[in-house]
């Protein structure tokens, strides 16, 4: 369930991003809000209301800063 | 918002990072690593409790037994058994307790009249191997003294360090309280002056140069962790400040200054009364139900009162399950489970929740390793925030049109912050070695004092040594090397410490050891890789630094 959650959660952040910016797409917004939820709630399931919330926030932070900043790694040493 | 309003916010963002930047980067690096300070690394730096047997409760409950009968009448008052390995524990140890001291002589007693005495409470420890339960060490005394000379180790000496920089109460636990609220005031302003934060979530421009790439590393780590560093701020400001202010502040208010009072009101548990009919006490079955409460919960230690009477309790330190905080389960000396609650269950409202909720959001240990790996990456993010600020602030300085401050000023700026923050990521790792040392080559009786020596002098030798060099970026490659050569260094040190256990151990069920030493291994080499690459990358841009202009000018 908590990889599920993960998987959801990644997909939802790719639905943000457009052009190395946060989209404004409704058409974006509206999967990225519901695979949150679904996130959400698996980690909720998983871990109790209280706990997955906070397990939510703390991977939602990580995974941003690692999908912002992967490309960079792929890059590095290519200039 | 009025550009003169941000452009005040955005100096004073400047400046607080730039006051606090240095301390808040060794509180947060050394928080991150803090957060697989128990059991892990507690576990790492003591191989004999990496793999112990399941405890065996009907053992304790003779061993409580046998030496309650060893012990003056009035120290069963309260007996505590605490655990091996649990928590900071390395042996089982039982405690019986006379809260109120040993007994008052009759022609010292107060007339009648007068306040009566209160001696300090006294205590006798009795330490058992966790593999055969026999007897190790016993220890008598005042309870204060007792705690005061216990003994630790790497683990309880880093995570003391995150807590309090090891300068006690009030000055360490105030300092870190105001680190955090500084925190808080970073990320309000930095919110501010970030206008188009928004649009800024996905950009990261690392190729074009360096002070781009380091401004949008600053900006992308200090967005997506935005949540996660606002809960780490207040709840680290509310824990360094809640001893040093809240505490004596609530207890003026409500409690005419008794500290104690008001703590024991929201926190102690209550005591039996005694009924004087003898029934002996099932610590093994409570100890037994506990273990089966939730599935992954952990029992620290277990406190009886009335022991040996109808009326006896057993309170029992629980971890884990679905609860984020810690809590209490009590039953009664039939080992009937009674019920469970939080340490500050009894405030009315939402405040017990909270105030139960700071230590496990803090540190991250509330739903096993998964959230503890989370924890941790996000706490070097949050040191590499006031990193990236301050090499902002120092790039855009030196390469203002008009610089503010002397390119000497900048240089000595740019020196501190590598033997600062270099330092303190070499002492930490330092750690692991120097315990080993300490503990098994030099043979110790308490590694905890000794191990003060390799970590400070190493950040002192670091931090003058900054000052020293002729090139401070040449020196922060060097120390990024050496911070390498130390990750790489744990796995082989360990499989010396441990040697053929480690396999047994790893056979055993017992993985976060040998997980603690691949992670470092595998940090260590992306280490050494990653700097080989960024040092290619940085020669073929032409980034100006302090060493080029102070060159340039010939000064």
């Amino acid at each position: 369930m908590t990889i599920l959650a993960i998987l959801l959660s990644i997909v939802a952040i790719y639905f943000l991003e457009e052009n190395n910016a946060l989209s404004s797409k409704l058409t974006s917004w509206l999967p990225a809000i519901f695979l949150f939820a679904g996130s959400i709630v698996l980690f909720c399931l998983d871990y109790g209301v209280m706990r997955g919330i906070f397990v939510f926030i703390g991977l939602l932070s990580l995974l941003g800063t690692i999908v912002t900043l992967l490309p960079y790694r792929f890059s590095l040493g290519k200039t | 918002m009025k550009s003169k309003t941000i452009k005040k916010l955005y100096t004073l963002h400047s400046w607080v990072g730039v006051i606090t930047g240095i301390l808040l980067f060794v509180i947060a690096f050394t928080g991150a690593v803090s957060v697989f300070g128990r059991p892990e690394i507690k576990l790492w730096a003591n191989p004999e409790i990496r793999a112990l047997a399941p405890v065996d409760t009907v053992k304790i409950e003779q061993l409580i037994e046998e030496y309650s009968t060893k012990v003056p009448e009035h120290y069963k008052e309260e007996i505590i058994v605490f655990l091996p390995g649990v928590r900071s524990s390395t042996g089982l140890f039982i405690m019986f307790e006379s809260h109120h001291g040993d007994p008052i002589p009759e022609d010292l007693k107060v007339a009648e009249g007068e306040a009566p005495k209160r001696n300090p409470a006294v205590a006798t420890i009795f330490e058992f191997d966790p593999n055969t339960y026999e007897l190790v060490k016993e220890k008598s005394g005042l309870v204060s003294e007792l705690f005061a000379n216990s003994q630790y180790d790497m683990s309880e000496f880093i995570v003391g360090f995150h807590a309090d920089l090891h300068m006690g109460r009030p000055i360490g636990l105030l300092t870190t309280g105001v680190l955090g609220l500084t925190m808080m005031l970073s990320i309000v302003t930095g919110i501010f002056i970030h206008r188009k934060i928004l649009g800024q979530f996905f950009t990261f421009r690392p190729r074009k140069n360096n002070s781009l790439m380091l401004n949008d590393g600053h900006k992308a780590i200090g967005m997506w962790g935005l949540l996660f560093n606002s809960v780490i701020a207040f709840t680290g400001a509310f824990l360094g400040l809640a001893i040093v202010v809240l505490v004596p502040a609530a207890a003026f208010v409500s409690f005419g200054g008794d500290q104690d009072k008001l703590i024991e009101t929201f926190t102690a548990v209550q005591e039996p009364v005694i009924q004087n009919i003898a029934q002996s006490t099932s610590v093994s079955a409570a100890f037994e139900h506990a273990f089966k409460l939730e599935e992954g919960t952990t029992v620290d230690r277990m406190t009886i009162m009335g022991y040996g009477d109808k009326s006896a309790m057993m309170y029992l330190s629980v971890r884990g399950g679905e609860s984020v905080a810690a809590q209490t389960a009590v039953y009664n000396a039939d080992a009937e489970f009674q019920n469970i609650f939080s340490n500050f269950a009894r405030l009315d409202g939402y405040t017990g929740a909270i105030l139960d909720v700071m230590f496990p959001l803090h540190f991250g240990n509330f739903g096993g390793i998964f959230v503890k790996l989370i924890w941790a990456i996000l706490g070097l993010g949050t040191a590499l925030l006031p990193l990236t600020g301050l090499m902002l602030w120092m790039e855009r300085g030196v390469n203002a049109a008009n610089p503010r401050y002397s390119m000497r000023t900048y240089q000595r700026f740019n020196r501190l912050i590598v033997g600062g923050c270099g330092g303190i990521v070499i002492a930490t790792i330092l750690l692991f070695p120097s315990n080993v040392f300490l503990k098994y080559v030099i043979v110790v009786d308490n590694v905890g004092p000794a191990i003060w020596w390799p970590f400070f002098g190493s950040w002192l030798a670091i931090l003058l040594g900054a000052f020293i060099v002729k090139c401070e970026k040449k020196f922060a490659r060097q120390l990024v090397v050496a911070t390498s050569i130390l990750l790489m260094a744990v796995l082989p040190i360990d499989l010396v410490e441990s040697g053929k256990e480690m396999v047994a151990n790893f056979a055993y069920g017992h993985q976060v050891s040998l997980g603690i030493d691949i992670a470092c291994l595998l940090m260590g080499v992306y280490l050494l890789k990653a700097l080989k690459k960024y040092s290619v990358n940085t020669e073929k841009q032409a980034a100006i630094s302090v060493n080029n202009v102070i060159a340039q000018e010939g000064v």
